[in-house]
């Protein structure tokens, strides 16, 4: 399979072409980093709502988050390009998503004050903080 | 007579070392995994020869080809096989060697 040949290209122009198909599969994969953004940001004003909303407007929330995933779904299978170890890095940032939203929720039903409080907007900041991290691995430069 | 030297060219792969496939294996070596039509505008081919280089790629062990649909319309997925990444890490490997450069340097650009 290998050889000394000539195939008109230059080792400094397959390595300059290495580098620019590179990034350009980089910058077209961070769709991911906009979707974990969106979650975050979408995440928060849900859990803000929920917890200072009365019982009628929570339940009338109740099916957002599962209208966020079949979006997500969407989303993500019309994607042209995953980004190199999408699996590696989105899992744990799902279950760690998910496992500050059950932490969330206990704290707020157990010792947390009722209604808008400062502590809700730390609480639900605090639950949204995996998806931050998910969004900063495949936006940072 | 046939001479087969020490120096690093001597170890560019030369299914890799093609231009368009060279731009199909690092697009593909930075993504888990890229459809064709991404792939045809990156590397701005015609469907054909993006095809002829991608049968070459799988006939190689390079390449897996994943097909399937998009609601109604058909869809073809690649990714690069475990095989295809240690020849590409290969490659690339020898490509530092002959540009002088380490593999975490980013490569010169003339």
């Amino acid at each position: 399979m290998s050889a000394g040949h000539d195939s008109g290209m230059t080792p400094q122009a397959a390595a300059a072409e290495i580098h620019r198909t590179a990034h350009q599969v980089r910058r077209r994969a961070r769709w991911q980093g906009w979707l974990f953004l969106a979650v975050a940001a979408v995440n928060f004003g849900f859990y803000i709502a929920v917890g200072s909303a009365d019982r009628t407007v929570s339940r009338a929330l109740s099916p957002l988050p599962i209208l966020l995933a079949v979006v997500i779904f969407l989303v993500a299978s019309r994607q042209p390009v995953v980004g190199r170890d999408a699996a590696r890095i989105n899992k744990p940032v799902v279950v760690a998503g998910l496992a500050t939203a059950i932490a969330g929720l206990v704290l707020y039903q157990t010792v947390m004050p009722q209604g808008f409080t400062g502590w809700l907007v730390l609480l639900a900041a605090f639950m949204v903080t995996p998806f931050l991290a998910g969004a900063w691995r495949w936006l940072r430069p | 007579m046939k001479i087969r030297g020490n120096h690093p060219r001597y170890r560019l792969d030369e299914v890799i070392h093609a231009p368009v496939r060279l731009s199909i294996m690092s697009a593909l070596a930075a993504a888990d995994r890229a459809d064709f039509r991404f792939l045809r505008e990156l590397v701005e081919v015609s469907d054909s020869l993006l095809s002829k280089h991608m049968t070459l790629l799988e006939e190689a062990g390079y390449v897996e080809v994943i097909k399937g649909y998009q609601g109604k319309r058909p869809r073809t997925w690649f990714i690069l096989t475990d095989t295809g990444r240690a020849a590409f890490d290969a490659y690339l490997a020898a490509l530092h060697e002959i540009v002088g450069t380490g593999p975490s340097q980013p490569p010169p650009v003339s």
